[in-house]
C-alpha cells in the first residue's frame, strides 16, 4: 500500500509543528494547539501523538541536556520530517474534497 | 518569570505519581516540560488554577500509559503501573472471551479452596485462638487420679480444701460442678439450661472478670444462703434484654428467687469438655459448709492457676507429695488415689488435633485434585491460544512476558475461585460453627477472621501459579512461528501427545483413590466401634447423676433413706416403667476397683488379681437389659448384710470358677487386718465399662446395703417419648430433696454417642472429602477426554469411512484412557497403603490394609472414570463420517 495513516489528533499536532517552524517541544506546541483550537488539550495526548509520529517516521526527536538548555531538565525537541508532507498534503486534500460546497449549509 | 511565581511549585504527590507512570527514563523529561508549562499557567491564571491543571495531566499520564508501545522491545523502566495493569486487563479480557472455561475453573477452584478455607476455621480456632480466659497458658485442671491405673476421677471437698490451703505452686484453686437448672422470668415461658455451681474464687481463678457488677464472695453466699446467681451474656441478652439494670434484681431459679450479683462477659465459656456445659448459662454459689472433712464424695472439678514462676512439673511434683501426705493422714479414704494435674488447653483441645490434622490432610489432596482439573482444563485450551500467544510474540512480546501474562491469569483465577470460597466459607459460619460444637469443642467461636482469610489468599495465590504453570511452559517456547502457519491449532491435539496431561490425569486418579481409602477405612472403623455390643441396652433409657451431700446425710441411715425415698418417687412418675441405680455407669470411665482373693486360692497381694466394682440396686440388671447368665440376683437393696451377697459379670466368673461354675464361690476382700467374704450368687453378661473401644473387665456388684455411696447414678426405663418424662423426673427429684438437683440428666443414647462424637466427626467428613475428590477427579476426566476426542472427530470420521466398527472406534479411544486411570489406580493403592499405615493408630477393628476398603474405592473409582472416558467416546463414534471428515 505505502500510504501512511494520518489521525485526525496526529493532524493537528503536525499542523502545530508547521506552524511553530517545524520544530518545537511539548510545552510551545500544548499552548499553540489550546490557542487553535480553542480546547484544553490533554498534554499527555500530545506525548502520545508525537512518539507515534516519531515511530511513523514523520517527526524526528532530539534531547537537549541541561547543560545544553540551561534549563534544569532536559527537553526534547521534535522536527517534521519530508516523510510527513505527502500524507498532510493527502489529508488536506480529502478534507477540501469533502467539503467542498457544503460550507454555506454550515454557516449560520 | 517574576521572583513569585517562580516560588509557586507543582503539588508533590502528583509529581511523584506523574515520575512512577511515566518511567525514570523519561521522568526528568516529562516532569520538566510540565512544570515549566505549569510556571506559565500560575502566571496567567493563579497558582490553584495551575495546581488542578497539574493533577488533571498527570491523571492524564497514568490512564494513557503510552509508555506501554515505546517498550516492547526495550529492557526499561516501564512505569509499573500500566505493566501489570496491562496484563491484567488482557488476562480480563481472556477469561471473558471463554465464559464455560473460565465458569468451570472458578466453581472448580472455588469448591476446593473453600473447602480448605472451612478447615482452616477449625484449625484456626483449634490450634491458634486461645481460650476465652485471663492467660490461658497459666490454667490447670487438678484430679484425684487411682494410684494403680491413672483413671481419673472428681475430687473429694476433704482434699479440695487440702490442696487449696497447702500447695503452694498455685495462685488459687477454684471447685465446681454442673447440672441443669430452670429459669424462668424475663421473656419467654420458663426453660432449662446448662447452670454451674462454683467457689466464689472461680471467675477470679479464669482470670474474667463480669462485664456488669460483681461475682459472690464467700461471706455474701453464706448470707444469702446460696441464693446468688451470675448470669451468662447470652442469657442476659437473650431474657432480660439486656437490661443495665439486672444487678440487684431478683430471677427464679429452680422456683426460688435468685439475686442477680453480676453478669459474666460475652464468649465466655464454663471449662468443660462435654459439649453441652460449655454454654453454661448461670453460675451459683458452691457452698461447701461443714464438708472439709469429707474424704469420700468425690464429685467436685477443679481448676487452678499456676503462681507465677511455678512450672508445670514443679506443681505436679508438689501434688503427688501432698497426694502422698493426705493418703497417709486418711488411708482409708485416700488410699487408693493419687493426684494427676493437666493443662486446661490440653484437657479441652487436645483430644480434638489428630482429627484436625487428617482434615487438612484431606483438604490439600483435594486441593491437588483440583489444581491438577484446573491446569488439565487449561492445557486443553491451550492448543488454540498458540495462535494467541504467537500474534503477541510477534508483536513484541518476549517469552518472559507472555510467562508473566499466563501466571497473571492464574493468579486472576487462583483470586476469583478464592473469593467465591471465602464467601461461600462465610454464609456457611453458622454450620461450621454448631459442627465445631457438636464435633469438636464450642469453647472457642468459629471465625472467618483475617488469619483464614490471609491463608485462604496464599493458598489460592498458590493455586493459580500452579496450574498456570503447565501452559506457562507452552507459552514460553519458541516454536510459536509453526501456529501463526498452521490453519487449523487443533491439529495434533490429541490424547497421545501431551505428556502433561496425562500426568495430571494419573496425579488426580491416584489422589483421589488414596482419599477414597482413607475415608472408607474411617467409615469402617467408626462402623466397626458402634458395632460393638455394649452389653447393655441403651434405648429408651434415661439416666442422671444424684450426689446427697454429708451434712445432710451423715450415716447410713439417712443415705439409705433418701435413696429409698428417691427411689420410689422416681418410678411414680408417669411414662417411668423401671428404675435402677448403680454407683458407676458403664462407658463412665470413671470405676473403682480393688485387688481379691479366692477361697481355697493363696493370697498374694503383689501379685493378687484386680476387679472393679459397683454398688447397684437389684432392678439395675433388669432395667439396664443385662442378661443373668447363671444363679439369680441378690434381692437385698439397703439392709446391712453380714453375709454380702455379689454378683460378678462372666468374664470375672471365669478367673474365680471352679468345676464350672461361679455361683457359690466365696470372694475375699482384704482390707488392713480384715478379711471381707462375698458370696457369688450369680453371674451376668459382660458390659464395656471403659467405652467402646476398651474390652470388658471383670466386675463384681455389691447390693447397697454393703457399701453404701454418696453420689450414684440413676437409670430409668421409660415408656413412649423421652422427652416427655424428663421434666416428670427432675420434678421427683426435686420432691426428695429440693437443694439436691439430678445432674447430668440424658437418655443413654446421648451418652453413647457423645462417646464416640471425634470418630463420627472424622468419619463423616471425610466421606465428604472423598465425595468431592471422586467428583473432580471424574469431572476432570470427563472433560479433557471429551474435549479429546472431539479433537480427534476427523481422525475417527476416517477411520469410520474406510470400515472401522462402532466397537474399534471406541475402544481406540477408551484403550488409551484406561490405561491412565489403570496407572492412577495403581499409585493411589500404594499411596493409600502408606496413609492407612499413617492411621492405624486412629483406627478400630479395621486393619491398615483393609482388602474391601481397597477393593470398593478401586472399583469405584476405576468405574467412574472409565465411564468418563466411555461417554464422549461413545458420542464421538456417533457422528456421521461425512460430518467428521468436513469438520474443521
Amino acid at each position: 500500500m505505502g500510504r501512511i495513516g494520518l489521525g485526525e489528533f496526529e493532524h493537528q499536532v503536525l499542523l502545530t509543528i508547521l506552524r511553530l517552524g517545524g520544530e518545537s517541544y511539548s510545552v510551545p506546541i500544548v499552548a499553540e494547539l489550546e490557542a487553535r483550537t480553542g480546547r484544553e488539550a490533554a498534554t499527555s495526548a500530545v506525548y502520545i501523538a508525537l512518539r507515534r509520529l516519531e515511530k511513523k517516521g514523520m517527526l524526528t526527536s532530539r534531547l537537549e541536556t541541561p547543560d545544553e538548555s540551561g534549563e534544569p531538565y532536559p527537553r526534547r525537541y521534535f522536527a517534521m520530517t519530508e516523510a510527513a508532507l505527502e500524507p498532510l498534503k493527502d489529508v488536506r486534500q480529502a478534507f477540501l474534497s469533502l467539503w467542498d460546497g457544503l460550507e454555506p449549509a454550515l454557516d449560520d | 518569570m517574576s521572583e513569585e511565581h517562580e516560588r509557586v511549585r507543582p503539588p508533590p504527590l502528583a509529581r511523584r505519581l506523574l515520575r512512577r507512570a511515566v518511567g525514570a527514563r523519561d521522568a526528568d523529561e516529562v516532569e520538566g516540560e510540565l512544570r515549566e508549562a505549569f510556571q506559565v499557567r500560575a502566571a496567567e491564571e493563579g497558582p490553584d488554577a495551575a495546581r488542578w491543571w497539574y493533577r488533571r495531566q498527570v491523571l492524564g499520564f497514568v490512564l494513557r500509559a503510552p509508555w506501554a508501545h515505546r517498550q516492547t522491545r526495550e529492557e526499561g523502566s516501564m512505569g509499573w503501573l500500566g505493566d501489570v495493569g496491562g496484563d491484567f486487563r488482557w488476562a480480563l479480557r481472556g477469561l471473558r472471551k471463554r465464559p464455560t472455561f473460565t465458569f468451570v475453573a472458578v466453581a472448580t477452584l472455588a469448591l476446593g479452596i473453600g473447602s480448605n478455607s472451612a478447615i482452616f476455621t477449625l484449625v484456626s480456632a483449634h490450634f491458634l485462638t486461645p481460650l476465652p480466659y485471663g492467660r490461658p497458658g497459666d490454667l490447670v485442671l487438678i484430679w484425684e487420679a487411682e494410684r494403680a491405673t491413672g483413671d481419673v476421677m472428681t475430687v473429694s471437698p476433704g482434699n479440695y480444701f487440702a490442696w487449696k490451703d497447702e500447695a503452694g505452686s498455685f495462685t488459687d484453686i477454684a471447685a465446681f460442678n454442673v447440672d441443669m437448672a430452670t429459669v424462668s422470668g424475663g421473656d419467654g415461658a420458663a426453660e432449662e439450661v446448662a447452670a454451674s455451681v462454683v467457689t466464689p474464687d472461680f471467675f477470679q481463678v479464669l482470670g474474667v472478670s463480669p462485664e456488669l457488677g460483681a461475682v459472690f464472695t464467700a461471706e455474701t453466699a453464706r448470707d444469702a444462703s446460696g441464693d446468688l446467681v451470675v448470669l451468662s451474656h447470652a442469657l442476659w441478652t437473650r431474657r432480660f434484654g439486656a437490661d443495665p439494670s439486672i444487678v440487684g434484681k431478683d430471677v427464679r431459679i429452680d422456683g426460688r428467687p435468685h439475686t442477680v450479683v453480676g453478669v459474666a462477659p460475652a464468649g465466655f465459656r464454663q471449662p468443660e469438655r462435654r459439649l453441652g456445659w460449655q454454654n453454661t448459662q448461670l453460675w451459683r454459689p458452691l457452698l461447701l459448709e461443714g464438708e472439709h472433712d469429707d474424704f469420700d464424695s468425690r464429685y467436685l472439678r477443679t481448676v487452678a492457676r499456676l503462681a507465677p514462676g511455678a512450672s508445670l512439673d514443679r506443681a505436679r511434683a508438689e501434688m503427688d507429695g501432698l497426694a502422698d501426705r493426705l493418703t497417709r493422714a486418711h488411708p482409708e479414704q485416700n488410699g487408693a488415689w493419687t493426684v494427676t494435674v493437666r493443662t486446661l488447653d490440653d484437657y479441652l483441645l487436645g483430644d480434638a488435633r489428630p482429627v484436625l490434622l487428617i482434615l487438612l490432610g484431606a483438604g490439600a489432596t483435594v486441593l491437588l485434585i483440583v489444581c491438577a482439573n484446573v491446569a488439565n482444563l487449561t492445557l486443553a485450551r491451550g492448543q488454540e491460544r498458540r495462535r494467541e500467544f504467537a500474534v503477541r510474540a510477534a508483536l513484541g512480546s518476549g517469552g518472559a512476558r507472555l510467562l508473566r501474562q499466563v501466571i497473571v491469569e492464574g493468579l486472576v483465577l487462583g483470586a476469583a475461585g478464592g473469593l467465591v470460597g471465602t464467601l461461600g466459607v462465610y454464609a456457611a459460619r453458622g454450620a461450621l460453627q454448631s459442627l465445631q460444637a457438636r464435633y469438636f469443642s464450642g469453647l472457642v467461636d468459629v471465625a472467618v477472621d483475617a488469619r483464614v482469610v490471609g491463608l485462604t489468599v496464599l493458598v489460592a495465590l498458590l493455586a493459580g501459579v500452579a496450574f498456570a504453570l503447565p501452559l506457562a511452559r507452552t507459552a514460553a517456547r519458541s516454536d510459536l512461528g509453526n501456529a501463526l502457519v498452521e490453519g487449523d491449532a487443533r491439529v495434533g491435539s490429541g490424547l497421545a501427545t501431551s505428556g502433561t496431561r496425562n500426568l495430571l490425569i494419573v496425579g488426580q486418579i491416584a489422589l483421589a483413590t488414596t482419599l477414597l481409602v482413607v475415608a472408607l477405612l474411617l467409615a469402617r472403623s467408626f462402623d466397626a466401634l458402634v458395632r460393638v455390643p455394649p452389653g447393655f441396652d441403651p434405648h429408651d433409657r434415661i439416666t442422671f447423676d444424684v450426689t446427697a451431700p454429708r451434712a445432710r446425710y451423715p450415716d447410713r441411715a439417712s443415705l439409705e433413706r433418701y435413696f429409698s425415698d428417691l427411689w420410689r418417687e422416681v418410678e411414680a412418675v408417669p411414662g417411668v416403667e423401671t428404675v435402677g441405680m448403680t454407683s458407676d455407669l458403664p462407658f463412665s470411665t470413671e470405676n473403682r476397683w480393688t485387688t481379691f482373693g479366692v477361697e481355697g486360692r493363696p493370697f498374694d497381694e503383689a501379685s493378687a488379681p484386680r476387679a472393679d466394682f459397683h454398688t447397684v440396686l437389684p432392678e439395675y440388671f433388669a432395667v439396664m437389659g443385662i442378661p443373668v447368665r447363671e444363679g439369680r440376683i441378690f434381692t437385698e437393696a439397703w439392709e446391712p448384710v453380714e453375709d454380702v451377697p455379689i454378683v460378678v459379670n462372666e468374664r470375672m466368673a471365669r478367673m474365680v470358677e471352679a468345676e464350672g461354675s461361679a455361683v457359690g464361690r466365696v470372694i475375699l476382700l482384704h482390707r488392713d487386718e480384715n478379711t471381707i467374704p462375698l458370696r457369688v450368687v450369680g453371674v451376668v453378661g459382660d458390659v464395656l465399662d471403659d467405652g467402646y473401644a476398651a474390652s470388658a473387665e471383670p466386675i463384681f456388684y455389691m447390693p447397697y446395703g454393703a457399701n453404701p455411696q454418696r453420689g450414684m447414678s440413676v437409670v430409668v426405663r421409660v415408656r413412649g417419648d423421652a422427652s416427655g418424662v424428663v421434666d416428670g423426673i427432675r420434678r421427683a427429684v426435686a420432691r426428695v430433696d429440693p437443694d439436691v438437683p439430678a445432674a447430668g440428666l440424658r437418655t443413654m443414647d446421648a451418652m453413647l454417642a457423645e462417646t464416640v462424637a471425634r470418630p463420627r466427626a472424622a468419619s463423616r467428613i471425610g466421606a465428604a472429602f472423598a465425595l468431592l475428590a471422586l467428583l473432580v477427579a471424574v469431572a476432570g476426566i470427563y472433560g479433557v477426554l471429551s474435549y479429546a476426542v472431539q479433537s480427534r472427530t476427523r481422525e475417527i470420521g476416517i477411520r469410520a469411512a474406510l470400515g472401522a466398527d462402532a466397537g474399534t472406534l471406541v475402544g481406540m479411544v477408551l484403550g488409551h484412557a484406561t490405561r491412565l486411570v489403570a496407572l492412577g489406580l495403581l499409585l493411589g493403592l500404594g499411596g493409600a497403603l502408606a496413609a492407612g499405615a499413617a492411621l492405624s493408630g486412629t483406627l478400630f477393628g479395621v486393619r491398615a490394609w483393609d482388602p474391601v476398603s481397597l477393593v470398593v474405592a478401586a472399583a469405584l473409582l476405576g468405574g467412574a472414570g472409565t465411564l468418563a472416558a466411555w461417554l464422549p467416546a461413545r458420542r464421538a463414534v456417533r457422528v456421521d463420517p461425512k460430518v467428521a471428515l468436513s469438520a474443521e
